[in-house]
């Protein structure tokens, strides 16, 4: 069953939570929703749950038209982004809630319920309550409530955010294969990137109550609509800097205060109406290279120069972070899959720039003049 | 409330000893002298004023105590006294059927209220609690009940007439007198407000938890409401249970008791008999009360656990 | 001794507290404030709550209150001729059983007490707790002061019984009242009604309560014991008393003569049917009052001593005449408690005293009475009164005690009597029913009982059961269960009296009541009293 939502909006008083949105989601898809604090993911969330009355706009589930329906009757999972787990019952009564209000079947309650902690690892719990589970055994819980009857969609708002990384990564792994199981379409919030791009099929990136896209995570990293999406998809973000396009016969030039590169003959057809424009030039950290290990042909034409002032060891090499050369200096951050080592520290280093990878926005629309 | 402070009402403090669980929390050696600095007042406070009238009443009721003169002990002849008294059987009868009244009518509807006006609209709601708050002070008022309960000229006559129903004799009734005199009480609601405090502090994440997991109204609040209330009902309730059995202000300004006998509580009559000088006989009918109220708030407590997850 | 009487009493003197009423002294203590003077060095300090004296009043007060120069006046002669005496006001509630036993138990009661409400508003009551020390023994100020020969004869047998217990005395005397039925004389005019005779009955009361009921207005008003009252004034107080000194507690109820039941069965007619009397559960004696001068009642039982407020106090009823434009004796009428019709009639004047704390000195006892002896008895209360006179110009203010225990109806430097502010027939009636006899008085013959009984709570429910509930209402059931319940109780005493001195002293009394009701009243006597005494009395004490 195929979750469908059209010019979907929700305004409290003034504010506008929710604007205009319209998606779909398939019978099987997994769609994880990210966005900054406040851009109206749990509203959109709520919205589907029936816990808000939306102001304008269609929700379908199948064929259903929902608006209307109470939350009881539409048959929604949701954990809770404070999991409202409930203090005074037992792990076992809060697993069976849902079941109960739905008069399931005592001895099907008796089955189920011990499966659904099972998943989650806290079948040997079942007789606590609340107040004797850690934080992450509470998130299990509530993971374990959503998830022990056969809902027609379920949502999930940033469940796993309380938790540390390894439980994250555990409970990551429960949510999949739940999901796989079940095969129904679901929609996750969460702030973790790397969270998003484990999980979905599709995500879709709001802000400021609007959906800017939706798209794989390869599609979103690589050709982002917007300058938004390439700034918030990915880590660290993608560096930008406002260049001049200059066109000296065939060839265009991006220039700025601090580097001027010659740009790769792909991009021209999409850019060329942008030339002698001021517009913003995207390129991602990992983009940039130390020139001898570029796995591209590298000329002084691509690169950019800068004085390091952090190196920040990761689990896969080191975020550099620097500053360009010039007069109106402007920090940016390269990644490299090796160690640099720290004598690099206040040194002038030069990298070269992988432009085949390159974004450019319009500088007032913020749209991307490769990608839209 | 002045007149509260009657022979034989020590009993109060002494049952409010309620277990209260302190929080094991490790304390420097400086705070905790400085935790006994309080405690040991409060301690001392509680023996002087609370334990020992108590154990002075029990002493007393073994004496054929005077003010003034010789006082000798008489053993449990104040005991059979009262205990062969037909007025005390009747005036315990009263303060039974008051305490029950008053218990259903001013605290377990106002809980129903509560949790019935918490589904309301935020903004009715709040007007509503306005139209209760407002009122308070003048409505515990013996003076204006008196007025609204005349059944010449009174308001509430008024009302029957307006509903045409019989016209109501109010406290001159024998059989509607208790009623009537716990009737403000349910208008005060004063219960109500302090579950709608309690209430409002339960995170509306269960409730939509609930709702997602497909409880519907009733269920929300045998699920959520009520257990939720659990700690705060318990309080109320030995409250409530105390305080409806030592019951003697509004009966004693508004019927004096009467008519006949139907609104004699027991603290009255005790009080009677304190004001005929017969201390024995009052405080050790202070005595039969303290140990009922002891009893019912033992069971009761025994009964009704604390639960640490409410 | 008439309970009503007290009860009454009672509420006059919560009323004269909370309305600055008759009692000039008692009023100050409002306009005083409770700051209590630090107690200065002297060898005397007579310590009051404001009650029947104050300390000296403050210039202050006096601007305030210009008739309390006459009293500033009068207690500074006094206190000039007893030097190194001074009055130390506290805040006592001496008119609250509870306030005033705690504090003497704690021995921090004033100087000046007021018995009755030590013993819980009952005469005997009083006497108990006397026995029980709770007052001094005010005897050598009695005899000091002659006060025996300053009452008059009818004071003195109003007081001296209830007061002298062995060869002691508990209060000494500073003023009298009794109960009486005001009415609505305009009203009777105005209905052609006729106005009842000074030796009226209670079938007159409950004809002219019907009489006087109209659209607005209620004939009777009247308190929860006015059905007791119905029987008590048929003779319900002795007649239904027998003594049992067979039982450990001496007497014992008997209700069984059909004539209370046949009585209150009248009474409740008046009640429910007739719906002529002013009554609820809920209501004080300021309903009452408030209800009678703004015209509710026609028919009202009030105590002489709080009736005669002057008209500039907005309740009283002589302010109402003034409100009608007419003379206060053409509005207002009143007669005393009517008779039964078996001829049963009493002497409802009482005497009421101060009684002094147990813990006093005797210098100060005496100090302490010597100054009320001057205040009350003495040429302070001249002075007091022409000082009022003098600030008021006012004689209904002034002459506020229709039944002076001394006599005295004119007072020195004030012009005008007690019949120029209320009229003359208002003080020939009140001296008519001062003069009727008074039967003996139990306390005078029986021994004194030390030991609690029984109380009259039980038949209390019974006139408060009577008086309110409509609904079917046996009054023969009810005044049963009254009186078993009172035995039942009862049978859970035992008196301090031996059973050979209880049979003498009831003797005595018994045969002093037969003596009196043969002369005073033959119809009693042969009708009621004399079976009654040959049934049940004779034998009960063989
Ligand atoms: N009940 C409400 N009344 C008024 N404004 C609301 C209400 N609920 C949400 N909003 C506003 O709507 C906007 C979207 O809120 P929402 O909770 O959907 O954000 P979010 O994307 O879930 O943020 P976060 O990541 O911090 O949870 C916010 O600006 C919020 O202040
Ligand atoms: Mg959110």
């Amino acid at each position: 069953m195929e979750i469908t939502v059209n010019n979907l909006t929700k305004r409290f008083e003034d504010k506008l939570a929710v604007n205009d949105i319209s998606f779909s989601i398939g019978e099987h898809e997994f769609l994880v929703l990210v966005g900054p604090s406040g851009c109206g993911k749990t509203t959109t969330l709520r919205l589907l749950a029936g816990l808000e009355m939306t102001s304008a706009g269609e929700i379908y589930f199948g064929e259903r038209r929902v608006n209307d329906i109470r939350p009881k009757d539409r048959n929604v999972a949701m954990v809770f982004q404070d999991y409202a787990v409930f203090p005074h019952l037992t792990v076992f009564e809060n697993i069976a809630y849902g079941l109960r209000s739905r008069r399931v079947a005592r001895n099907i309650i008796q089955e189920s319920v011990p499966a659904a902690a099972k998943t989650f690892r806290i079948d040997h719990l079942l007789k606590r309550k609340p107040r004797q589970l850690s934080g992450g055994e509470r998130q299990r819980v509530a993971l374990a409530r959503a998830l022990v009857r056969d809902a027609d969609i379920y949502l999930y708002d940033e469940p796993l955010s309380n938790l540390d990384a390894q439980l994250r990564h555990q409970a990551r792994e429960d949510i999949l294969a739940l999901h796989q199981r079940k095969l129904r379409p679901s929609i996750y919030v969460t702030h973790d990137q790397s969270e998003a791009m484990a999980l979905g099929d599709r995500i879709a990136v709001m802000r400021g109550g609007k959906i800017e896209q939706i798209g794989t995570g390869t599609e979103l990293y690589e050709r982002p609509n917007n300058q938004f999406v390439a700034f918030f998809i990915g880590t660290p973000s993608i560096n930008l800097f406002q260049v001049t396009l200059r066109g000296e016969g065939e060839v265009i030039w991006a220039d700025s205060s601090a580097f001027s590169i010659r740009l790769p003959e792909e991009l021209y057809p999409k850019i060329r109406s942008h030339v002698g424009k001021k517009v913003q030039f995207g390129i991602r950290p990992e983009d940039l290279h130390v020139p001898k290990r570029a796995p591209f042909p590298v000329d002084a034409d691509t690169m950019i120069g800068g004085v390091v002032n952090v190196i920040e060891p990761s689990s896969t090499g080191s975020s550099v972070y620097m500053s360009t050369l010039g007069e109106k200096s402007q920090d940016f951050v390269a990644t490299f899959n090796l160690r640099l080592p720290a004598t690099y520290l206040n040194k002038e280093i030069e990298l070269a720039m992988n432009l085949r990878r390159a974004h450019v926005f319009d500088l007032e629309t913020e749209k991307s003049l490769l990608y839209s | 409330m002045a007149e509260r402070t009657i022979p034989g009402g020590q009993t109060e403090e002494a049952i409010q000893a309620a277990p209260v669980e302190s929080a094991p929390l490790r304390l420097s050696r400086r705070s905790r002298i400085e935790k006994w600095m309080f405690i040991i007042p409060a301690a001392l406070f509680q023996l002087v004023w609370g334990w020992f009238p108590l154990v002075f009443a029990f002493a007393l009721s073994f004496t054929d105590a005077r003010v003034r003169g010789p006082i000798s002990f008489i053993g449990l002849q104040s005991y059979t006294r009262m205990w062969g008294d037909p007025l005390l059987g009747e005036a315990f009868r009263v303060t039974f059927i008051y305490a029950a009244m008053s218990i259903v009518l001013t605290f377990v509807i106002p809980i129903l209220v509560a949790v019935l006006l918490m589904e309301m609209p935020p903004r009715v709601m709040r007007w509503m609690m306005l139209l209760w708050f407002l009122p308070l002070s003048g409505i515990a008022s013996t003076i204006l009940w008196k007025y609204m309960y005349n059944p010449e000229y009174g308001l509430m006559q008024g009302i029957v007439r307006l509903l045409g129903l019989p016209e109501q004799r109010f406290l001159n009734d024998p059989n509607l007198v208790l009623f009537w005199l716990i009737f403000p009480g349910i208008l005060l609601f004063g219960p109500g407000l302090i579950y709608m405090a309690a209430l409002q502090g339960i995170p509306s994440s269960y409730y939509e938890a609930a709702e997602v997991e497909g409880a519907g109204f009733w269920r929300k609040i045998w699920t959520i409401s009520l257990p939720r209330l659990r700690p705060v009902i318990s309080m109320m309730l030995t409250f409530a249970i105390i305080g409806s059995l030592q019951e003697f202000y509004w009966p004693q300004i508004m019927s004096g008791g009467g008519p006949g006998s139907a609104s004699r509580t027991v603290v009255m009559y005790l009080y009677n008999l304190w004001g005929n000088l017969r201390f024995g006989d009052s405080t050790t009918v202070a005595i039969f009360l303290f140990a009922i109220i002891m009893v019912i708030t033992v069971i009761y407590r025994t009964f009704y656990k604390e639960d640490p997850d409410a | 001794m008439n309970k009503q009487n007290l009860m009454s009493r009672r509420q006059f003197l919560k009323t004269a507290l909370a309305t600055s009423a008759a009692v000039l002294p008692v009023t100050s203590v409002l306009a005083s404030s409770a700051s209590a003077p630090a107690r200065v060095q002297s060898e005397i300090t007579i310590i009051t709550s404001g009650w029947p004296l104050t300390p000296m009043p403050t210039a202050e007060e006096i601007e305030a209150d210009k008739a309390r120069a006459g009293y500033a006046e009068a207690l500074q002669t006094w206190l000039d001729e007893n030097p190194g005496v001074t009055f130390q006001q506290v805040e006592v509630n001496i008119w609250d059983q509870q306030a005033i036993v705690t504090a003497i138990s704690g021995g921090t009661a004033p100087t000046y007490v007021f018995p009755t409400s030590i013993g819980g508003w009952t005469n005997a009551g009083a006497r108990n707790a006397f026995v029980q020390g709770l007052m001094a023994d005010v005897g050598p100020a009695i005899e000091k002061y002659g006060l025996i020969g300053k009452l008059t004869p009818g004071a003195l047998s109003g007081w001296q019984p209830i007061n002298e217990i062995g060869d002691a005395y508990m209060s000494f005397p500073i003023d009298s009242g009794m109960d009486v039925f005001h009415y609505r004389r305009d009203l009777l005019n105005e209905l052609g009604i006729e106005e009842p005779p000074l030796d009226w009955t209670w079938d007159d009361l409950i004809a002219l309560a019907k009489a006087l009921t109209a659209e607005g207005r209620q004939g009777l008003a009247a308190p929860t014991w006015m059905a007791e009252a119905i029987l008590s004034d048929h003779g319900f107080d002795i007649l239904s008393q027998v003594p049992s000194p067979q039982n450990g507690w001496n007497w014992m109820r008997d209700t069984s003569d059909p004539k209370w039941v046949e009585l209150l069965t009248e009474y409740r007619k008046l009640v429910f049917e007739d719906k002529a009397v002013y009554s609820d559960v809920s209501y004080t004696t300021d309903n009452f009052t408030n209800a009678f001068v703004n015209g509710a009642v026609g028919l009202m039982r009030t105590n002489v001593l709080g009736a005669f407020g002057s008209a500039a106090q907005e309740n009283s009823m002589a302010a109402m005449a003034n409100r009608i434009g007419k003379p206060y004796e053409e509005v207002i009428g009143f007669r005393g408690i009517p008779r039964g019709d078996n001829g049963y009639f009493s002497n409802p004047i009482y005497v009421g005293g101060v009684a002094i704390g147990p813990d006093t000195n005797d210098e100060t006892l005496d100090k302490a009475l010597g100054a009320v002896d001057y205040m009350f008895l003495g040429a302070g209360w001249d002075l007091q009164k022409a000082g009022q006179y003098a600030a008021t110009q006012d004689l209904q203010a002034v002459f506020n005690y229709p039944i002076p225990i001394d006599g005295k109806y004119t007072y020195e430097g004030v012009p005008g009597a007690f019949e120029d502010a209320w009229g003359q027939r208002t003080k020939d009636d009140i001296l008519y029913y001062a003069g009727l006899p008074k039967a003996p008085d139990e306390a005078l013959y029986m021994p004194v009982e030390q030991n609690p009984g029984p109380d009259n709570q039980a038949f209390e429910d019974a006139w408060s059961t009577i008086n309110y509930v409509a609904d079917e209402v046996d009054p023969a059931a009810v005044l049963k269960q009254a009186q078993d319940t009172w035995n039942s109780q009862a049978a859970g005493f035992s008196s301090s009296v031996d059973d050979a001195a209880f049979i003498d002293g009831a003797k005595t009394y018994y045969e002093a009541l037969d003596a009196f009701w043969k002369d005073a009243s033959p119809e009693f006597y042969e009708s009621t009293f004399k079976p009654w005494y040959d049934s049940k009395v004779l034998p009960a004490l063989g």
